[in-house]
């Protein structure tokens, strides 16, 4: 029996078949074939709801029955060269991503490093996409990547070649639509052997408008390499982002993400992570400050596949007013996955009664010499501690802001830049104290002492 | 001429839920004054500095605390605090992830804010915070951690004591600050408050025993028990508790109630 589609379901449906498939006949063989099956696998399955088991607490229905409008390419401004996203005395290339297109040239560096557009990659450099377009999102079964791998407009590319070490790259992804706004952007990452990268990431939007917007990512970080990406995303209340990640990472390689969520309606990060050899190290770190009626979801499913590697997930959150939050960490270890260690755990502080957090981990263990630990905590503040810090003279407000400013602090020790850690500390602060407005600039810049 | 009283508490009665644990408590404390109160476990001490420090979960149901002519009921925990009040906690809390200078800065600071004052300078600042860990003998390493994480319960009362040596109050309340220490310790805290004392400020000292008042003398010694001062002393009242234990007092009371 047909089910009944929601509005959103029904215009995608519609945009593709009418609309996007003969915008599409142009792009090369294998980009086509993979929407069009992904499109199918999204008309056949639809959007997620509440019965999906990663989707229980995350309803969707509020967003589905709006109208979302695809952005046609013509809204690009020529440069957002003032736009840039910088954090001072960091060499970094940036680029920008605007409404799911890319906004510049394709660039090829000296040190070998391709960068740009991803739909231009494929024309230029058809045999690298097509080995690696795809690959991880394919066998995905999350609507959201069906969604996005069918209807992506654009997104970033960047190969980055054996040997190079220290190439920072800073993405400024805007949400800027003069309506309401459908979003999809695709990128692809890959990180050579002994190559040595670190992102720094931010998502911001306009104040007025509401996008629904997906932002997946497939990334393949080789032996020896390490990939250190860092994520502010601060967007209006109106707006969603969907942003799910797909890594494979080999042999004695580094992948870590240290994300925060501080602003937006509904922000869901997934990331899954393969490890696909011995001695990697992957940790996924994130904060997620929470309040209004916003609700933000982090789904990270780490899959060991070889002996001898790490893993490591933490996640904090703070959730007042009606806020929500949504954790599922899940860890597979193989059979012949031995001499795994993997670790999680979640922390969460509640400031209201209507605050809610759904904290779930998922260890499932096929291996029989392995070192995993999965912890979860929610609770108040500490009442004993607010009235000792009351009695130094510190006023309520103060004392409840210090004590949750601290609860942030194994995220930003984390950090491994240091020139990021002012700016970061900044963030948090301003947004624990109500301060932080979406920017018309980069929330980074927002931040940048004058 | 004589003072103002800095501190007058008359017929105060409070309770935590139902228990009424003050039960019509009176005490004056004038400036330059040293005040010990001893008793027996479970009479009320405690609950009497939390009540003067405006602790959440008492109610005070009659009577008042006047300070420096104020109705200290009406105030919040940090304007007591502000008017310079300070306490010595029996069990310091700990706070993960403030360091000691982060939370002093800000209490300095917030001080200043109070008295219409900028915010300290980052190098006065850290000269007076090694005034003061020396007076107590504190190692300058414990600046960079957090508030009392990972203290010893010594470490924790030096603590305190450093604390009050920066804040500087007019009024410090030390609740059984001489429990659980070592005699160096004893003796550092002592000299801490020693070192403090001056015409203008005063001190309430609870403790149980007699030991700490060997080295912080006391001008006047009361005796709590159920929740009232039953007998109030010069030092030598200190020294009379400490050889005949606190039955007799029980005994004096019980009567004294019969008899009313």
């Amino acid at each position: 029996m047909p089910r009944t589609r929601k509005l959103l379901e029904q215009h995608i449906i519609d945009f593709f078949e009418n609309t996007f498939s003969k915008q599409i006949q142009e792009e090369p063989g294998f980009i086509r074939k993979a929407r069009i099956e992904a499109f199918q696998k999204f008309k056949e399955k639809g959007f997620p709801t509440l019965k999906d088991e990663k989707w229980r607490k995350t309803n969707l229905n509020r967003l589905l029955d709006s109208y979302y409008h695809p952005v046609a390419h013509s809204v690009i401004k020529d440069s957002y060269e003032n736009d840039i996203c910088i954090v001072p005395e960091l060499k970094t290339k940036n680029i920008y991503l605007v409404n799911g297109h890319y906004a510049g040239d394709f660039q090829e560096l000296e040190n070998g490093v391709l960068l740009g557009s991803i739909k231009q990659a494929a024309g230029k450099y058809p045999e690298l996409v097509q080995k690696y377009f795809n690959r991880l999102t394919e066998k995905s079964t999350n609507p959201m990547d069906y969604l996005n791998t069918a209807l992506f407009t654009d997104g970033f590319f960047m190969y980055v070649p054996e040997n190079v070490k220290n190439f920072n790259l800073q993405i400024s992804q805007k949400l800027d639509a003069p309506v309401d706004a459908l979003i999809n952007t695709r990128n692809l990452v890959i990180i050579e052997k002994d190559a040595q990268v670190n992102i720094i990431q931010c998502d911001d939007s306009n104040e007025h408008r509401s996008h629904f917007a997906t932002f997946d990512s497939e990334i393949f970080v080789k032996e020896n390499a390490e990939l250190n990406w860092y994520k502010y995303q601060n967007i209006n209340n109106l707006s969603a982002l969907f942003s799910n990640s797909f890594s494979e990472v080999k042999e004695k390689a580094r992948f870590y993400t240290n994300f925060y969520q501080l602003n937006g309606k509904l922000l869901r990060n997934e990331q899954f992570a393969d490890i696909l050899g011995k001695e990697v190290e992957v940790d996924h770190y994130g904060l997620y400050l929470v309040d209004k009626t916003q609700q933000f979801d982090n789904v990270i499913f780490i899959s060991h596949s070889s002996e001898g590697s790490y893993s490591n997930q933490k996640f904090k959150g703070i959730l007042d007013d009606s806020g929500k939050g949504f954790f599922n960490g899940q860890i597979l270890v193989k059979k012949d996955a031995q001499q795994t260690n993997a670790y999680q755990k979640n922390d969460n502080i509640l400031l209201t009664d209507k605050a809610k957090i759904s904290s779930q981990p998922f260890l499932e263990i096929y291996a029989d010499d392995v070192s995993c630990s999965h912890g979860s905590t929610t609770g108040q503040l500490d009442n004993e501690a607010l009235f000792y810090i009351r009695q130094r003279g510190i006023s309520k407000r103060d004392a409840q802001l210090l004590q949750l400013y601290a609860f942030t602090g194994e995220l930003i020790e984390a950090i491994k830049i240091p020139e990021l850690i002012e700016p970061t500390k900044d963030l948090i602060k301003k947004r624990l104290n109500g301060e932080l407005d979406v920017c018309e600039k980069c929330i980074l810049q927002c931040t940048v002492p004058n | 001429m004589k003072k103002k009283p800095l501190l007058q508490i008359k017929n105060l009665h409070a309770k935590i839920g139902d228990k009424e644990i003050i039960k019509g408590l009176n005490l004056t404390i004038n400036p330059g004054e040293v005040h010990a109160i001893m008793g027996p476990n479970g009479t009320g001490k405690s609950t009497l500095a939390n009540v003067i420090t405006g602790k959440e979960g008492y109610e005070v149901t009659d009577g008042e605390i006047i300070y420096k002519g104020k109705n200290l009921l009406d105030l919040d925990p940090e304007e007591r605090a502000l008017e310079g009040i300070f306490l010595g906690f029996q069990y310091p809390v700990e706070i993960p992830g403030v360091s000691m200078t982060n939370f002093m800065k800000a209490a300095i600071d917030a001080q200043r804010k109070y008295k219409g004052q900028d915010p300290i300078k980052p190098g006065e600042f850290l000269k007076m915070y090694r005034e003061k860990q020396k007076m107590v003998n504190m190692p300058d390493k414990m600046k960079n951690r957090s508030v009392n994480e990972g203290f010893s319960g010594g470490e924790k009362k030096k603590n305190e004591i450093f604390q009050m040596a920066m804040l500087q109050p007019d009024l410090a309340i030390l609740d059984e600050t001489d429990s659980g220490l070592d005699i160096d310790a004893l003796k550092a805290v002592a000299d801490g408050v020693n070192k403090l004392r001056n015409n203008d400020n005063a001190f309430l000292v609870i403790t149980h025993y007699q030991r700490l008042l060997d080295h912080i003398v006391p001008d006047i010694v009361h005796v709590m028990y159920d929740g009232k001062i039953v007998k109030t002393g010069d030092k030598n009242l200190a020294k009379e508790l400490e050889e005949k234990g606190y039955a007799w007092i029980e005994e004096e009371y019980k009567k004294s109630k019969q008899n009313a």
